[in-house]
């Protein structure tokens, strides 16, 4: 799982509230505001990426070390996941088919 | 230092079509909390949080903080609403209802370069009128109510708009039979709009909107006959729409001419220029320039001049109806409406009645009684 890229469900509604993402299941009532590197997360996963990746890249915009950053980063993910609002690409998706 | 109105809300209306480069003007000391409340009641949060961002709008640290409070509202709002309207659509499909959206979601998603741009406070839903009564049980079956009876059972079907229908969560949802009420509701045929629509997608399900033409002369019409004088945002979307998106102009001035429609999209246009300062495309003056018919131009001023109060629509809404039989059916409906309609539409502090109703028309009456 660990080298699987993630990509935002199409299941999920989003906004952006300026620095911040308001995000929602399309089929579920609640709201979660995602402030910080979450955000930043959010809006990175525009991209399939893997959380390796992820945290890279969150590490050259925050000026932390990836390593720091997973500490909270994969948590996340994994509730992100849980609320079906990420989910690992298919193996047709890291094809191209 | 400059006043906190017109000028500093239509600048920010403008944010992102190409004339914001010089930067706004900075909202005035003393009026924050005044033109905050003006940016939530125009719905021009997005803009100005988007303007704030790229360095155009500046604000004090807590102006921003309360901005964004503002906007955050305003989103977790729209996202209930498209929530709700994933539903509503699924369960219209399951019934084989062909619905459309209109406005808010689909402008949002498509007609916008960010959806956090362009909030909105409820849904509308177009319908074919072979399917209304099939579409308003599908919604009761989901939990809305219609919040006003009709003035006669088939009223909206034969000459109304649209029909208000509110969930427990208090949303709301206009189901429309056209674009709009009045005499322009009865030019334009609703076959025509479900022509052409196109797909987008929104929460992983695909769902129809108006094609950009038929979609920019809904924002025209919406701007101009929605709210007297117009409202910004709608200004806004005529501009975004005429702008950003691949509207046929020669299809355009052909609907027009068919809706009768074109003195109320020459007045949108008109109101996007002094209003925003924004010219209309090249393509939108032959629109600009078509003919107007007197009645056209006599049902626009009943709709956006003094008269829209005091019975003016209604009155070229009855000359618009094509038929004799239609006309009584329709004045029938007006001053002898059903006592539920009555009580529902009675003015604060009055109690229900006919008398109550017919004042107006009586004004009319006594007016003409001694002119004579």
């Amino acid at each position: 799982m660990e080298g699987r890229r993630l990509r935002r469900s199409a299941s999920a509604l989003w906004r952006s509230c300026g620095p911040d993402v308001l995000l929602a299941h399309a089929s579920r009532p609640e709201l979660l505001l995602l402030e910080g590197t979450a955000a930043a997360a959010w809006r990175l996963l525009e991209e399939p990426r893997t959380p390796a990746g992820l945290a890279e890249e969150l590490a050259r915009a925050f000026g932390a070390r990836a390593a720091e950053i997973r500490t909270t980063l994969d948590p996340f993910l994994a509730d992100l996941r849980a609320r079906g609002l990420v989910q690992a690409e298919s193996r047709e998706e890291r094809s191209g088919g | 230092m400059a006043e906190a109105g017109p000028d500093l809300l239509a600048a920010v209306a403008t944010f992102g079509l190409g004339s914001d480069l010089e930067g706004l003007p900075t909202p005035p000391e003393g009026e924050w909390r005044r033109t905050l409340g003006r940016l939530t009641f125009q719905r021009l949060t997005g803009l100005a949080v988007a303007a704030a961002q790229a360095g155009a709008l500046q604000l004090a640290p807590e102006r921003w903080v309360e901005l964004l409070r503002a906007h955050r509202e305003a989103m977790a709002h729209c996202l209930t609403l498209e929530r709700t309207l994933l539903e509503v659509t699924a369960a219209l499909e399951g019934e084989g209802v062909a619905g459309v959206v209109l406005k808010g979601p689909a402008l949002a998603h498509t007609a916008y370069p960010d959806p956090s741009w362009r909030p909105f406070g409820d849904l509308d839903l177009l319908v074919p009128v072979s399917q209304w009564e099939t579409a308003c049980a599908t919604l009761r079956g989901l939990g809305f109510l219609r919040v006003y009876p009709e003035p006669r059972p088939g009223f909206v079907v034969r000459f109304g708009h649209t029909a208000l229908h509110r969930n427990p969560e208090g949303v709301e949802l206009d189901l429309h039979r056209t674009l709009i009420a009045g005499p322009f509701g009865q030019w334009i045929d609703p076959g025509d709009l479900f022509r052409g629509t196109v797909p987008f997608t929104l929460g992983g399900h695909t769902l129809r909107r108006l094609g950009d033409t038929a979609r920019f002369l809904h924002a025209c019409v919406h701007a101009a006959l929605g709210f007297a004088p117009p409202l910004l945002l709608p200004l806004r979307d005529v501009a975004q729409t005429a702008h950003a998106g691949s509207v046929d102009w020669e299809l355009a001035a052909s609907l027009a001419r068919k809706w009768r429609i074109a003195a109320v999209v020459g007045f949108a246009l008109r109101a996007v220029r002094e209003t925003l300062g924004v010219p209309p495309p090249a393509g939108a003056q032959a629109l600009m320039d078509l003919p107007v018919e007197r009645r056209q131009r006599r049902a626009l001023s009943a709709c956006v001049g003094p008269r829209r109060f005091r019975g003016g629509p209604a009155v070229e809404t009855l000359r618009a109806i094509p038929s004799l039989r239609l006309k009584a059916a329709y004045l029938r409906a007006l001053l002898l409406p059903s006592r539920e309609f009555l009580a529902a539409r009675v003015p604060w502090g009055r109690r229900p009645g006919y008398l109550t109703r017919w004042r107006t028309p009586l004004r009319w009456l006594r007016r003409a009684v001694d002119r004579a």
